[in-house]
């Protein structure tokens, strides 16, 4: 897309948001009132908005574990493993501290990549970071980009769930 | 002899031009501020885009505005459509604060600390997400995604121009 029509689109999404002065808004509407192109982008931009405002704003659905756990098979659980044995019987379910150790590994260890390169210019945009305690995986960061992803739970987690991993 | 009215009109027309530009030229001499000192210059405005996508398994395909980050995001994170919430540009000196509205209602803030050769240092705060400092050269997005929004997730991205 070239650097033109990128402009004209963040216009229009300035635009939609009521966020441009008196004079670009009034040239913006010009532009509006005799480019077909530009009207069903404006459109399609305030159609998503108003697809993820509806979506936003729809009730959470019912709660529907208790009704699906109630015809789950009844099959026994297996015996815990014995107490020589060197995996923990929770070995599947990482503990949290795990999780956040690895991501403050990785992040140490992207930071000091950057450090340890001498002199020349350091490759990686991040200094520091700070994921407020949930996991955080730095997927780039060399020349091209910076890709860093917070691996988080949506808030709406069901209590009978939370139960059952529990 | 006589001066025809005209050729009268327009040589004051004339004079007034000339007076009015030799005004023009004599405040330009004087210094702008007492004591000879020259006034204070601007602080540059960075400029800064910052997209808003939201990443979905529901089918969709790719915005045209999110080729450019779907290239960059196809083989490490999986979605099935990409779609542009927001495309803004902001112009912000250093050190002040800008924010964007996303569309779960939070902001996402950032702050230019200091501006160089090697690009510009910016202090990003995703609330109930992520924050930390990040330099970036021209052209070199920032990509932070992960924060569930409907069926899928938002990704913010931050590049200074």
């Amino acid at each position: 897309m070239s650097d033109a029509r990128r402009r004209e689109k963040q216009e229009l999404h300035a635009f939609q948001d009521g966020e441009l002065p008196f004079w670009r808004r009034w040239r913006v509407a010009r532009r509006l009132a005799r480019d077909a192109g530009a009207q069903r982008e404006l459109a399609s931009i305030a159609e998503l908005r108003a697809l993820l405002r509806e979506q936003a704003a729809a009730l959470p659905g019912p709660d529907l574990w208790e009704s699906v756990r109630a015809q789950l098979p009844t099959a026994a659980r297996p015996p815990p493993l014995d107490a020589d044995d060197t995996l923990p019987a929770r070995a599947p379910w990482l503990p949290a501290w795990v999780g956040a150790a690895i991501a403050a590994a990785s992040v140490a260890g992207v930071m000091a990549s950057g450090m340890l390169s001498g002199d020349a210019a350091p490759v990686g945009s991040l200094r520091w970071l700070d994921s407020k305690g949930k996991p955080v995986i730095v997927l780039q960061d060399d020349r091209d980009a910076t890709i860093i992803w917070v691996l988080q739970k949506p808030e709406q987690v069901s209590a009978g769930a939370r139960d059952a991993v529990a | 002899m006589q001066w025809p009215r005209r050729a009268g009109r327009d040589l004051g027309l004339a004079l007034a031009v000339v007076l009015s530009a030799a005004a023009a030229g004599a405040q330009a001499l004087v210094p702008p501020e007492p004591g000879g000192f020259t006034a204070k210059p601007r602080a540059p405005r960075l400029i800064f885009e910052v997209t808003v996508l939201h990443a979905s398994p529901s089918p969709g395909g790719v915005d045209p505005g999110a080729e450019r980050f779907d290239r960059l995001l196809r083989d490490t994170v999986r979605y099935e459509s990409l779609r542009v919430v927001k495309a803004k540009q902001r112009k912000v000196k250093l050190n002040e604060i800008e924010k964007v509205e996303l569309p779960t209602g939070q902001n996402f803030r950032f702050r230019p600390i200091d501006a160089g050769e090697r690009g510009v240092l910016v202090s990003v705060d995703w609330r109930k997400t992520a924050r930390g400092d990040f330099r970036l050269p021209r052209g070199k997005p920032l990509i932070l995604g992960g924060q569930p929004y409907e069926d899928g997730q938002l990704v913010v991205i931050l590049e200074a121009e």
